[in-house]
Protein backbone atom coordinates (compact mmCIF):
# COMPACT_ATOMS: atom_id res chain seq x y z
CA UNK A 1 0.00 0.00 0.00
CA UNK A 2 1.18 3.20 -0.88
CA UNK A 3 0.13 4.70 3.13
CA UNK A 4 0.07 2.80 5.78
CA UNK A 5 -2.12 4.29 8.50
CA UNK A 6 -1.78 2.74 12.18
CA UNK A 7 -4.74 4.23 14.51
CA UNK A 8 -3.72 3.27 18.64
CA UNK A 9 -6.46 4.99 21.00
CA UNK A 10 -5.54 5.57 24.77
CA UNK A 11 -8.85 6.47 26.05
CA UNK A 12 -7.58 7.20 29.30
CA UNK A 13 -5.70 10.24 28.66
CA UNK A 14 -7.61 10.96 25.41
CA UNK A 15 -4.88 10.36 22.86
CA UNK A 16 -4.84 9.10 19.58
CA UNK A 17 -1.26 8.09 18.50
CA UNK A 18 -1.13 7.39 14.50
CA UNK A 19 1.60 5.51 12.84
CA UNK A 20 2.15 6.68 8.76
CA UNK A 21 4.37 4.96 6.66
CA UNK A 22 5.18 4.94 3.22
CA UNK A 23 3.83 8.14 1.22
CA UNK A 24 1.56 10.82 2.07
CA UNK A 25 0.47 11.81 -1.46
CA UNK A 26 -2.78 13.78 -3.29
CA UNK A 27 -4.11 9.74 -3.40
CA UNK A 28 -3.45 8.72 -0.34
CA UNK A 29 -4.09 11.90 1.62
CA UNK A 30 -8.35 11.32 1.45
CA UNK A 31 -7.90 7.84 3.04
CA UNK A 32 -5.98 10.03 6.10
CA UNK A 33 -8.15 12.46 6.24
CA UNK A 34 -11.14 10.21 6.48
CA UNK A 35 -10.00 8.10 8.99
CA UNK A 36 -9.09 10.50 11.17
CA UNK A 37 -12.43 12.10 10.69
CA UNK A 38 -13.83 9.00 11.80
CA UNK A 39 -11.60 8.35 15.00
CA UNK A 40 -11.30 11.89 16.31
CA UNK A 41 -14.45 12.21 18.64
CA UNK A 42 -13.35 13.35 21.90
CA UNK A 43 -9.60 13.50 21.22
CA UNK A 44 -8.03 15.90 23.10
CA UNK A 45 -4.21 14.48 21.99
CA UNK A 46 -3.61 13.58 18.37
CA UNK A 47 -0.10 12.31 18.04
CA UNK A 48 1.61 11.89 14.53
CA UNK A 49 4.41 9.35 14.24
CA UNK A 50 6.53 10.03 11.09
CA UNK A 51 9.15 7.25 11.56
CA UNK A 52 8.39 5.38 8.71
CA UNK A 53 6.83 8.46 6.22
CA UNK A 54 9.09 8.81 3.21
CA UNK A 55 7.30 11.60 1.49
CA UNK A 56 4.86 14.60 1.69
CA UNK A 57 2.95 16.89 -0.46
CA UNK A 58 1.32 19.75 -0.49
CA UNK A 59 -2.12 17.19 0.07
CA UNK A 60 -0.38 16.16 2.78
CA UNK A 61 0.73 19.47 4.40
CA UNK A 62 -3.41 20.37 4.16
CA UNK A 63 -4.06 17.32 6.01
CA UNK A 64 -1.82 18.24 8.68
CA UNK A 65 -3.01 21.79 8.56
CA UNK A 66 -6.42 21.10 8.96
CA UNK A 67 -6.01 18.84 12.24
CA UNK A 68 -3.80 21.44 13.66
CA UNK A 69 -6.83 23.89 13.63
CA UNK A 70 -8.95 21.52 15.10
CA UNK A 71 -7.19 20.11 17.64
CA UNK A 72 -5.97 23.54 18.74
CA UNK A 73 -9.91 24.32 19.89
CA UNK A 74 -10.06 20.74 21.61
CA UNK A 75 -6.35 19.82 22.70
CA UNK A 76 -3.44 19.38 21.06
CA UNK A 77 -1.41 17.62 18.32
CA UNK A 78 2.39 16.56 18.05
CA UNK A 79 4.33 15.70 15.42
CA UNK A 80 7.24 12.59 16.17
CA UNK A 81 10.23 11.18 14.45
CA UNK A 82 10.22 13.38 10.94
CA UNK A 83 12.45 11.91 8.34
CA UNK A 84 14.88 14.20 7.00
CA UNK A 85 13.27 15.13 3.63
CA UNK A 86 10.12 15.26 5.37
CA UNK A 87 11.63 17.50 7.44
CA UNK A 88 13.08 19.85 4.40
CA UNK A 89 9.38 19.94 3.11
CA UNK A 90 7.95 21.42 6.54
CA UNK A 91 10.75 23.73 6.64
CA UNK A 92 10.19 25.26 2.96
CA UNK A 93 6.99 25.74 3.66
CA UNK A 94 7.29 27.24 7.09
CA UNK A 95 5.03 24.54 8.49
CA UNK A 96 7.59 24.45 11.41
CA UNK A 97 6.81 27.39 12.95
CA UNK A 98 2.81 26.54 13.92
CA UNK A 99 3.34 22.56 13.95
CA UNK A 100 4.33 20.86 17.53
CA UNK A 101 7.10 18.72 16.18
CA UNK A 102 9.66 16.80 18.67
CA UNK B 1 -77.87 -32.74 6.96
CA UNK B 2 -78.86 -33.96 3.37
CA UNK B 3 -80.24 -37.63 4.55
CA UNK B 4 -82.26 -35.91 7.05
CA UNK B 5 -83.47 -33.51 4.90
CA UNK B 6 -84.06 -36.28 1.93
CA UNK B 7 -85.67 -38.40 4.94
CA UNK B 8 -87.94 -35.63 5.43
CA UNK B 9 -89.09 -35.87 1.88
CA UNK B 10 -89.56 -39.49 1.58
CA UNK B 11 -91.40 -39.72 4.97
CA UNK B 12 -94.05 -36.35 3.71
CA UNK B 13 -94.85 -38.16 0.51
CA UNK B 14 -95.64 -41.81 2.08
CA UNK B 15 -97.26 -40.35 4.60
CA UNK B 16 -99.28 -38.11 2.43
CA UNK B 17 -99.97 -40.94 0.12
CA UNK B 18 -100.69 -43.31 3.01
CA UNK B 19 -103.38 -40.49 4.71
CA UNK B 20 -104.73 -40.00 1.30
CA UNK B 21 -105.35 -43.52 0.30
CA UNK B 22 -106.87 -44.47 3.84
CA UNK B 23 -109.13 -41.40 3.54
CA UNK B 24 -110.11 -42.69 0.01
CA UNK B 25 -110.85 -46.31 1.71
CA UNK B 26 -112.35 -44.75 4.77
CA UNK B 27 -115.24 -43.10 2.40
CA UNK B 28 -115.52 -45.48 -0.35
CA UNK B 29 -115.77 -48.71 2.06
CA UNK B 30 -117.52 -48.96 5.41
CA UNK B 31 -117.01 -50.98 8.55
CA UNK B 32 -113.40 -51.11 8.29
CA UNK B 33 -113.01 -49.27 11.27
CA UNK B 34 -110.73 -50.98 13.81
CA UNK B 35 -108.53 -52.90 11.09
CA UNK B 36 -107.73 -49.91 9.43
CA UNK B 37 -105.94 -48.20 12.14
CA UNK B 38 -104.22 -51.41 12.67
CA UNK B 39 -103.31 -51.41 8.95
CA UNK B 40 -102.31 -47.63 8.85
CA UNK B 41 -99.77 -48.37 11.85
CA UNK B 42 -98.06 -51.15 9.74
CA UNK B 43 -98.26 -49.18 6.51
CA UNK B 44 -96.42 -46.15 8.07
CA UNK B 45 -93.88 -48.15 9.88
CA UNK B 46 -93.35 -49.83 6.17
CA UNK B 47 -93.17 -46.28 5.20
CA UNK B 48 -90.43 -45.11 7.77
CA UNK B 49 -88.16 -47.73 6.74
CA UNK B 50 -88.36 -47.90 3.03
CA UNK B 51 -87.52 -44.02 3.59
CA UNK B 52 -84.79 -44.54 5.73
CA UNK B 53 -83.36 -47.27 3.26
CA UNK B 54 -83.80 -45.16 0.22
CA UNK B 55 -82.16 -42.06 1.87
CA UNK B 56 -79.12 -43.54 3.02
CA UNK B 57 -78.19 -44.94 -0.15
CA UNK B 58 -79.31 -42.45 -2.03
CA UNK B 59 -76.63 -39.94 0.47
CA UNK B 60 -73.95 -42.64 0.59
CA UNK B 61 -72.26 -41.84 -2.15
CA UNK B 62 -72.73 -38.56 -1.52
CA UNK B 63 -71.33 -38.12 1.19
CA UNK B 64 -68.64 -40.31 0.91
CA UNK B 65 -67.57 -38.22 -2.15
CA UNK B 66 -67.67 -35.03 0.74
CA UNK B 67 -65.33 -37.09 3.20
CA UNK B 68 -63.02 -38.13 0.17
CA UNK B 69 -62.95 -34.41 -0.87
CA UNK B 70 -61.97 -33.16 2.47
CA UNK B 71 -58.85 -35.90 2.60
CA UNK B 72 -57.85 -34.12 -0.99
CA UNK B 73 -57.98 -30.96 0.25
CA UNK B 74 -55.74 -31.52 2.87
CA UNK B 75 -53.48 -32.99 0.55
CA UNK B 76 -53.91 -36.80 0.72
CA UNK B 77 -53.59 -36.28 -2.92
CA UNK B 78 -52.99 -40.27 -3.66
CA UNK B 79 -56.74 -41.36 -1.72
CA UNK B 80 -59.24 -41.98 -4.03
CA UNK B 81 -62.54 -41.18 -3.94
CA UNK B 82 -64.92 -44.61 -4.01
CA UNK B 83 -67.30 -44.51 -7.35
CA UNK B 84 -70.35 -46.20 -6.26
CA UNK B 85 -72.46 -46.17 -9.53
CA UNK B 86 -72.17 -44.21 -13.25
CA UNK B 87 -74.71 -41.59 -12.50
CA UNK B 88 -73.86 -37.69 -11.73
CA UNK B 89 -72.60 -38.33 -8.34
CA UNK B 90 -70.39 -41.21 -9.61
CA UNK B 91 -68.93 -38.70 -12.80
CA UNK B 92 -68.53 -36.05 -9.83
CA UNK B 93 -66.32 -38.45 -7.81
CA UNK B 94 -64.38 -39.57 -11.06
CA UNK B 95 -63.51 -35.71 -11.66
CA UNK B 96 -62.36 -35.37 -7.84
CA UNK B 97 -60.01 -38.19 -8.66
CA UNK B 98 -58.27 -36.82 -11.95
CA UNK B 99 -58.20 -33.41 -9.83
CA UNK B 100 -56.41 -35.12 -7.26
CA UNK B 101 -53.91 -36.91 -9.74
CA UNK B 102 -53.88 -33.47 -12.07
CA UNK B 103 -52.64 -31.88 -8.67
CA UNK B 104 -50.05 -34.17 -7.58
CA UNK B 105 -48.39 -33.98 -10.97
CA UNK B 106 -48.49 -30.70 -11.04
CA UNK B 107 -46.99 -30.24 -7.45
CA UNK B 108 -44.42 -32.81 -7.69
CA UNK B 109 -43.22 -30.89 -11.45
CA UNK B 110 -43.09 -27.72 -9.87
CA UNK B 111 -41.04 -29.15 -6.47
CA UNK B 112 -38.25 -30.64 -8.98
CA UNK B 113 -38.57 -27.68 -11.23
CA UNK B 114 -37.40 -25.19 -8.20
CA UNK B 115 -34.95 -27.67 -6.76
CA UNK B 116 -33.47 -27.47 -10.58
CA UNK B 117 -33.48 -23.90 -10.98
CA UNK B 118 -31.96 -23.57 -7.63
CA UNK B 119 -29.19 -25.44 -8.56
CA UNK B 120 -28.49 -24.26 -11.34
CA UNK B 121 -28.37 -20.76 -10.60
CA UNK B 122 -26.45 -21.96 -7.63
CA UNK B 123 -23.63 -23.65 -10.27
CA UNK B 124 -23.37 -20.86 -12.79
CA UNK B 125 -22.80 -18.36 -9.24
CA UNK B 126 -19.99 -20.71 -8.15
CA UNK B 127 -18.48 -21.39 -12.07
CA UNK B 128 -18.90 -17.12 -12.03
CA UNK B 129 -17.41 -16.61 -9.45
CA UNK B 130 -14.15 -19.45 -9.34
CA UNK B 131 -13.62 -17.99 -12.95
CA UNK B 132 -13.29 -14.34 -11.88
CA UNK B 133 -11.65 -14.98 -8.96
CA UNK B 134 -8.79 -16.71 -10.86
CA UNK B 135 -8.33 -14.22 -13.05
CA UNK B 136 -5.54 -11.43 -11.89
CA UNK B 137 -6.39 -7.78 -10.89
CA UNK B 138 -4.51 -4.85 -13.65
CA UNK B 139 -4.97 -2.51 -10.46
CA UNK B 140 -2.62 -4.54 -8.63
CA UNK B 141 -0.33 -5.70 -11.31
CA UNK B 142 2.91 -3.90 -10.87
CA UNK B 143 2.86 -0.90 -12.97
CA UNK B 144 6.10 -0.64 -14.93
CA UNK B 145 6.01 2.16 -17.25
CA UNK B 146 7.58 0.27 -20.25
CA UNK B 147 4.43 -1.31 -21.50
CA UNK B 148 0.54 -0.82 -20.88
CA UNK B 149 -1.41 -3.82 -20.15
CA UNK B 150 -5.33 -4.35 -19.59
CA UNK B 151 -7.50 -7.10 -19.62
CA UNK B 152 -11.18 -8.18 -19.47
CA UNK B 153 -13.43 -11.19 -19.34
CA UNK B 154 -17.18 -10.64 -19.92
CA UNK B 155 -18.92 -14.04 -19.06
CA UNK B 156 -21.92 -15.45 -20.41
CA UNK B 157 -24.29 -16.12 -18.61
CA UNK B 158 -23.55 -20.13 -18.62
CA UNK B 159 -19.74 -19.48 -17.97
CA UNK B 160 -17.74 -21.03 -20.68
CA UNK B 161 -14.27 -21.43 -19.05
CA UNK B 162 -12.25 -18.57 -21.07
CA UNK B 163 -9.22 -17.09 -18.84
CA UNK B 164 -6.31 -14.78 -19.03
CA UNK B 165 -2.80 -14.62 -17.38
CA UNK B 166 0.15 -12.24 -17.07
CA UNK B 167 2.85 -12.64 -14.96
CA UNK B 168 6.49 -11.96 -14.61
CA UNK B 169 8.64 -15.05 -15.84
CA UNK B 170 11.44 -13.33 -14.26
CA UNK B 171 12.44 -9.31 -14.14
CA UNK B 172 12.60 -8.81 -17.83
CA UNK B 173 10.30 -11.16 -19.19
CA UNK B 174 6.70 -11.14 -18.99
CA UNK B 175 4.16 -14.02 -20.18
CA UNK B 176 1.21 -13.19 -21.69
CA UNK B 177 -2.23 -16.35 -21.50
CA UNK B 178 -5.13 -16.26 -23.59
CA UNK B 179 -7.07 -19.60 -23.30
CA UNK B 180 -10.89 -21.13 -24.14
CA UNK B 181 -11.64 -24.34 -21.90
CA UNK B 182 -14.30 -26.60 -23.61
CA UNK B 183 -17.80 -26.77 -22.16
CA UNK B 184 -19.36 -25.31 -19.86
CA UNK B 185 -20.42 -24.54 -15.76
CA UNK B 186 -18.51 -25.86 -13.15
CA UNK B 187 -16.93 -28.73 -14.60
CA UNK B 188 -15.48 -26.13 -17.25
CA UNK B 189 -14.33 -23.71 -14.69
CA UNK B 190 -12.21 -26.18 -12.37
CA UNK B 191 -10.65 -27.64 -15.53
CA UNK B 192 -9.60 -23.87 -16.38
CA UNK B 193 -8.83 -23.30 -12.62
CA UNK B 194 -6.19 -26.77 -13.35
CA UNK B 195 -5.03 -25.26 -16.80
CA UNK B 196 -4.06 -21.77 -15.81
CA UNK B 197 -2.27 -22.89 -12.70
CA UNK B 198 -0.40 -25.55 -14.34
CA UNK B 199 0.68 -22.88 -17.48
CA UNK B 200 2.03 -20.61 -14.71
CA UNK B 201 3.60 -23.15 -12.31
CA UNK B 202 5.59 -24.48 -15.15
CA UNK B 203 6.23 -21.16 -16.53
CA UNK B 204 7.83 -19.71 -14.25
CA UNK B 205 10.02 -22.80 -13.73
CA UNK B 206 12.46 -21.43 -16.29
CA UNK B 207 16.11 -23.21 -16.31
CA UNK B 208 18.88 -21.33 -17.20
CA UNK B 209 16.77 -18.08 -18.47
CA UNK B 210 15.41 -20.08 -21.64
CA UNK B 211 11.67 -19.03 -22.04
CA UNK B 212 10.27 -22.01 -24.34
CA UNK B 213 6.50 -21.70 -24.92
CA UNK B 214 6.30 -24.80 -26.52
CA UNK B 215 8.38 -26.90 -24.20
CA UNK B 216 5.95 -25.28 -21.79
CA UNK B 217 2.76 -26.16 -23.45
CA UNK B 218 4.70 -29.50 -24.19
CA UNK B 219 4.88 -30.58 -20.32
CA UNK B 220 1.51 -28.58 -19.39
CA UNK B 221 -0.38 -30.83 -22.06
CA UNK B 222 1.24 -34.06 -20.67
CA UNK B 223 -0.09 -33.27 -17.68
CA UNK B 224 -3.81 -32.01 -18.52
CA UNK B 225 -4.09 -35.20 -20.60
CA UNK B 226 -2.95 -37.85 -17.69
CA UNK B 227 -5.65 -36.75 -15.37
CA UNK B 228 -8.14 -35.68 -18.05
CA UNK B 229 -11.22 -37.87 -17.21
CA UNK B 230 -13.99 -35.56 -18.18
CA UNK B 231 -11.96 -35.51 -21.42
CA UNK B 232 -11.88 -31.56 -21.67
CA UNK B 233 -9.43 -29.32 -23.66
CA UNK B 234 -7.80 -26.08 -23.67
CA UNK B 235 -6.72 -23.38 -26.48
CA UNK B 236 -4.19 -21.77 -25.33
CA UNK B 237 -1.88 -18.58 -26.71
CA UNK B 238 1.26 -18.16 -24.74
CA UNK B 239 3.52 -15.56 -25.45
CA UNK B 240 6.67 -14.20 -23.41
CA UNK B 241 7.60 -10.80 -23.81
CA UNK B 242 11.62 -9.61 -23.48
CA UNK B 243 10.95 -5.91 -22.02
CA UNK B 244 14.40 -4.84 -22.73
CA UNK B 245 14.38 -5.89 -26.23
CA UNK B 246 10.53 -6.09 -27.16
CA UNK B 247 11.60 -9.85 -28.86
CA UNK B 248 8.57 -11.98 -28.43
CA UNK B 249 8.20 -15.63 -28.74
CA UNK B 250 5.37 -17.30 -28.87
CA UNK B 251 3.56 -20.98 -29.00
CA UNK B 252 -0.42 -21.09 -30.64
CA UNK B 253 -2.15 -24.59 -29.30
CA UNK B 254 -5.04 -24.16 -31.31
CA UNK B 255 -6.18 -20.53 -30.19
CA UNK B 256 -7.33 -17.93 -32.31
CA UNK B 257 -4.63 -15.52 -34.00
CA UNK B 258 -3.51 -13.10 -32.20
CA UNK B 259 -3.64 -9.44 -33.85
CA UNK B 260 -0.42 -7.10 -34.00
CA UNK B 261 0.02 -3.84 -34.48
CA UNK B 262 3.18 -2.36 -36.11
CA UNK B 263 3.38 0.85 -37.29
CA UNK B 264 -0.09 2.20 -36.31
CA UNK B 265 -2.06 -0.70 -38.12
CA UNK B 266 -3.34 -4.36 -36.58
CA UNK B 267 -3.22 -7.40 -38.14
CA UNK B 268 -3.48 -10.97 -37.48
CA UNK B 269 -0.76 -13.15 -37.76
CA UNK B 270 -1.19 -16.26 -38.97
CA UNK B 271 0.04 -19.28 -38.57
CA UNK B 272 0.09 -23.52 -38.03
CA UNK B 273 -1.73 -24.26 -35.01
CA UNK B 274 -0.68 -27.13 -32.59
CA UNK B 275 -3.68 -28.96 -31.51
CA UNK B 276 -5.43 -27.46 -28.30
CA UNK B 277 -3.92 -29.04 -25.24
CA UNK B 278 -5.83 -31.88 -23.19
CA UNK B 279 -6.49 -34.14 -26.75
CA UNK B 280 -4.00 -36.34 -26.78
CA UNK B 281 -0.24 -36.26 -24.55
CA UNK B 282 3.22 -36.38 -25.78
CA UNK B 283 2.58 -33.80 -28.70
CA UNK B 284 5.56 -31.12 -29.96
CA UNK B 285 4.96 -27.87 -29.97
CA UNK B 286 6.20 -24.92 -32.08
CA UNK B 287 7.95 -21.55 -31.35
CA UNK B 288 7.48 -18.51 -33.19
CA UNK B 289 9.21 -15.30 -32.84
CA UNK B 290 8.84 -11.75 -33.70
CA UNK B 291 9.99 -8.15 -32.44
CA UNK B 292 7.81 -5.67 -30.56
CA UNK B 293 8.84 -1.86 -31.83
CA UNK B 294 8.41 0.93 -29.65
CA UNK B 295 4.50 1.50 -29.96
CA UNK B 296 3.36 -1.53 -31.39
CA UNK B 297 0.94 -3.54 -29.26
CA UNK B 298 -0.44 -7.20 -28.92
CA UNK B 299 -4.25 -7.95 -29.04
CA UNK B 300 -5.19 -11.41 -27.72
CA UNK B 301 -8.79 -12.55 -27.63
CA UNK B 302 -11.11 -15.58 -27.27
CA UNK B 303 -13.86 -16.93 -30.04
CA UNK B 304 -16.42 -15.41 -27.55
CA UNK B 305 -15.18 -12.06 -30.09
CA UNK B 306 -15.51 -12.86 -33.30
CA UNK B 307 -18.31 -15.40 -32.86
CA UNK B 308 -20.83 -13.03 -31.24
CA UNK B 309 -23.96 -12.67 -33.23
CA UNK B 310 -26.57 -10.28 -33.85
CA UNK B 311 -30.05 -10.97 -34.06
CA UNK B 312 -29.45 -12.11 -37.84
CA UNK B 313 -26.94 -14.58 -36.86
CA UNK B 314 -24.24 -12.71 -38.13
CA UNK B 315 -20.81 -13.38 -36.73
CA UNK B 316 -19.00 -10.25 -35.59
CA UNK B 317 -16.24 -12.13 -37.36
CA UNK B 318 -12.26 -10.71 -37.50
CA UNK B 319 -12.83 -8.15 -40.07
CA UNK B 320 -15.46 -6.15 -37.93
CA UNK B 321 -12.98 -6.62 -35.15
CA UNK B 322 -9.67 -5.40 -36.66
CA UNK B 323 -11.56 -2.75 -37.83
CA UNK B 324 -12.27 -1.59 -34.33
CA UNK B 325 -8.72 -2.25 -33.30
CA UNK B 326 -7.33 -0.35 -36.12
CA UNK B 327 -9.82 3.16 -35.10
CA UNK B 328 -8.87 3.16 -31.65
CA UNK B 329 -5.05 1.89 -31.58
CA UNK B 330 -3.82 5.30 -30.60
CA UNK B 331 -5.59 4.86 -27.37
CA UNK B 332 -4.18 3.33 -24.16
CA UNK B 333 -4.64 -1.04 -23.91
CA UNK B 334 -7.91 0.03 -21.66
CA UNK B 335 -9.42 2.48 -23.77
CA UNK B 336 -8.58 -0.26 -27.04
CA UNK B 337 -10.59 -2.78 -25.01
CA UNK B 338 -13.41 -1.18 -24.31
CA UNK B 339 -13.87 -0.08 -27.75
CA UNK B 340 -13.65 -2.99 -29.29
CA UNK B 341 -16.36 -3.93 -26.43
CA UNK B 342 -18.76 -1.34 -27.76
CA UNK B 343 -18.48 -2.07 -31.40
CA UNK B 344 -19.56 -5.77 -30.19
CA UNK B 345 -22.50 -4.19 -28.59
CA UNK B 346 -23.45 -2.07 -30.90
CA UNK B 347 -23.18 -4.96 -33.40
CA UNK B 348 -24.77 -7.95 -30.93
CA UNK B 349 -27.71 -5.28 -30.05
CA UNK B 350 -29.67 -7.11 -27.74
CA UNK B 351 -28.90 -10.42 -28.46
CA UNK B 352 -28.34 -12.85 -25.47
CA UNK B 353 -24.21 -13.41 -25.12
CA UNK B 354 -23.93 -16.89 -25.30
CA UNK B 355 -20.03 -17.44 -24.85
CA UNK B 356 -17.35 -15.69 -22.68
CA UNK B 357 -15.63 -12.62 -23.94
CA UNK B 358 -12.18 -12.11 -23.46
CA UNK B 359 -9.55 -9.52 -24.83
CA UNK B 360 -6.22 -8.59 -23.40
CA UNK B 361 -4.39 -5.78 -24.97
CA UNK B 362 -0.54 -5.22 -24.58
CA UNK B 363 0.76 -1.84 -25.59
CA UNK B 364 4.82 -2.19 -25.51
CA UNK B 365 6.72 1.25 -24.83
CA UNK B 366 10.54 -0.24 -24.23
CA UNK B 367 12.69 2.38 -22.26
CA UNK B 368 10.97 5.66 -22.69
CA UNK B 369 11.71 9.13 -21.87
CA UNK B 370 8.46 10.57 -21.73
CA UNK B 371 4.94 9.07 -21.20
CA UNK B 372 1.64 10.73 -22.28
CA UNK B 373 -1.46 9.59 -20.23
CA UNK B 374 -4.79 11.45 -19.27
CA UNK B 375 -5.00 14.38 -16.73
CA UNK B 376 -6.47 12.63 -14.47
CA UNK B 377 -4.78 12.52 -10.93
CA UNK B 378 -5.45 8.36 -10.07
CA UNK B 379 -2.01 8.33 -12.52
CA UNK B 380 -0.20 9.68 -10.73
CA UNK B 381 0.84 6.80 -9.48
CA UNK B 382 2.09 5.57 -13.09
CA UNK B 383 4.34 8.74 -13.00
CA UNK B 384 5.60 8.25 -9.91
CA UNK B 385 6.71 4.58 -11.68
CA UNK B 386 8.01 5.95 -14.41
CA UNK B 387 9.86 8.54 -12.81
CA UNK B 388 11.46 5.92 -10.06
CA UNK B 389 12.67 4.25 -13.55
CA UNK B 390 14.64 7.48 -14.57
CA UNK B 391 15.49 8.54 -11.62
CA UNK B 392 17.95 5.19 -11.54
CA UNK B 393 18.57 5.26 -14.81
CA UNK B 394 20.33 8.86 -14.59
CA UNK B 395 20.89 8.18 -10.69
CA UNK B 396 20.12 10.39 -9.03
CA UNK B 397 20.30 11.14 -5.37
CA UNK B 398 17.74 9.62 -3.03
CA UNK B 399 17.06 13.28 -1.83
CA UNK B 400 17.03 14.76 -4.85
CA UNK B 401 14.39 12.15 -6.18
CA UNK B 402 12.39 12.96 -4.03
CA UNK B 403 12.18 16.65 -4.40
CA UNK B 404 11.85 16.60 -7.90
CA UNK B 405 8.77 13.60 -7.54
CA UNK B 406 7.53 16.16 -5.52
CA UNK B 407 7.54 18.89 -7.63
CA UNK B 408 6.20 16.93 -10.51
CA UNK B 409 3.28 15.76 -8.29
CA UNK B 410 2.66 19.49 -8.15
CA UNK B 411 2.40 20.49 -11.30
CA UNK B 412 0.48 17.36 -12.65
CA UNK B 413 -2.14 17.79 -10.11
CA UNK B 414 -2.79 21.28 -10.90
CA UNK B 415 -2.87 20.42 -14.67
CA UNK B 416 -5.09 18.13 -14.09
CA UNK B 417 -7.31 20.81 -12.47
CA UNK B 418 -7.21 23.70 -15.00
CA UNK B 419 -5.95 22.67 -18.41
CA UNK B 420 -9.04 20.62 -19.08
CA UNK B 421 -12.44 21.66 -17.91
CA UNK B 422 -14.54 20.23 -20.43
CA UNK B 423 -13.25 17.42 -21.72
CA UNK B 424 -10.50 14.90 -21.03
CA UNK B 425 -6.77 15.83 -22.60
CA UNK B 426 -3.41 14.79 -22.27
CA UNK B 427 -0.51 15.58 -20.54
CA UNK B 428 2.98 14.60 -21.86
CA UNK B 429 5.91 13.86 -19.41
CA UNK B 430 9.44 14.42 -21.09
CA UNK B 431 12.65 13.50 -18.76
CA UNK B 432 15.81 14.37 -20.23
CA UNK B 433 19.60 14.26 -18.99
CA UNK B 434 20.79 17.95 -19.51
CA UNK B 435 23.83 17.49 -19.04
CA UNK B 436 25.45 15.55 -16.29
CA UNK B 437 24.81 17.00 -13.43
CA UNK B 438 20.80 18.16 -13.92
CA UNK B 439 17.66 16.42 -14.90
CA UNK B 440 15.27 18.47 -16.92
CA UNK B 441 11.67 17.44 -16.74
CA UNK B 442 8.98 19.42 -18.74
CA UNK B 443 5.46 19.18 -18.95
CA UNK B 444 3.61 19.71 -22.38
CA UNK B 445 -0.24 19.73 -22.27
CA UNK B 446 -2.82 21.22 -25.32
CA UNK B 447 -5.54 22.52 -23.10
CA UNK B 448 -6.58 25.96 -22.17
CA UNK B 449 -3.76 28.74 -22.07
CA UNK B 450 -2.59 28.98 -18.56
CA UNK B 451 0.16 28.84 -16.40
CA UNK B 452 0.48 26.30 -13.54
CA UNK B 453 2.77 28.92 -11.85
CA UNK B 454 0.46 31.61 -12.16
CA UNK B 455 -2.71 29.73 -10.86
CA UNK B 456 -0.55 28.42 -8.02
CA UNK B 457 -0.92 31.77 -6.52
CA UNK B 458 -4.72 31.48 -6.88
CA UNK B 459 -5.26 28.51 -4.39
CA UNK B 460 -2.97 29.15 -1.25
CA UNK B 461 0.37 28.59 -2.97
CA UNK B 462 1.15 25.90 -0.84
CA UNK B 463 2.30 23.95 -3.74
CA UNK B 464 3.60 26.22 -5.42
CA UNK B 465 5.86 27.61 -2.49
CA UNK B 466 7.13 23.54 -2.42
CA UNK B 467 7.91 23.66 -6.14
CA UNK B 468 9.87 26.63 -6.33
CA UNK B 469 12.22 25.96 -3.15
CA UNK B 470 12.89 22.80 -5.08
CA UNK B 471 13.71 22.97 -8.56
CA UNK B 472 16.56 24.86 -9.42
CA UNK B 473 15.06 26.48 -12.65
CA UNK B 474 11.23 26.93 -13.43
CA UNK B 475 9.88 27.97 -16.63
CA UNK B 476 6.60 28.77 -18.64
CA UNK B 477 5.87 29.22 -22.36
CA UNK B 478 3.47 28.66 -24.58
CA UNK B 479 3.86 27.62 -28.06
CA UNK B 480 0.78 28.79 -29.92
CA UNK B 481 -0.93 25.27 -29.13
CA UNK B 482 0.20 24.18 -26.07
CA UNK B 483 1.86 24.67 -22.80
CA UNK B 484 5.19 24.13 -21.65
CA UNK B 485 6.21 24.01 -18.21
CA UNK B 486 10.26 23.27 -17.83
CA UNK B 487 11.78 22.36 -14.39
CA UNK B 488 15.30 21.83 -13.75
CA UNK B 489 17.26 19.99 -10.52
CA UNK B 490 20.29 18.94 -9.94
CA UNK B 491 20.76 14.80 -9.60
CA UNK B 492 22.52 15.04 -6.47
Amino acid sequence: MALDINMNLNAENSELNVLLAGRLDTLTSPELDEKLTENIQGIKNLIFDMTELKYISSSGLRVLLKYQSEMKKTGGMKIKNVRKEVMAVLKITGFTKFLNIE
Amino acid sequence: MFRKKLLIAFLSVGLLSAVLSYCIIFFILPGTGLNLIFSFCAVMIIIFILADILSRKITRPILKLNEDSNKIINFELDHKAKIYNNDEIGELAKNFNSMAVTLNEYMQDFGKSVEQNLNVNAELDIAAKIQSDMLPKIKTFPNRDEFDINAEMLPAKEVGGDFYDFFFVDADHIALVMADVSGKGVPAALFMVVAKTLIKNRAQMTKNGEHDPAQILHDVNNQLCGSNESKFFVTVYLGIVEISTGNVIYCNAGHEFPAIEHDGEFKLIETDNDPALGIISDLDFTNYEFKLNPGDSIYLYTDGVTEAINLNEELFGENRMLKALNTYYDESAEEILKSVEAEINIFAKKTPQFDDITMMCFKYFANRDEIEIKADISNLDRINKFLERKFKEYQCSEKSAKFINLACEEIFKNICSYAYPMQYGKVKIKVVQNNNSDIEIKFIDSGIKFNPIETFKIKNGLGLRLTKSIVDHIAYEHDGNRNILTLRKAIK
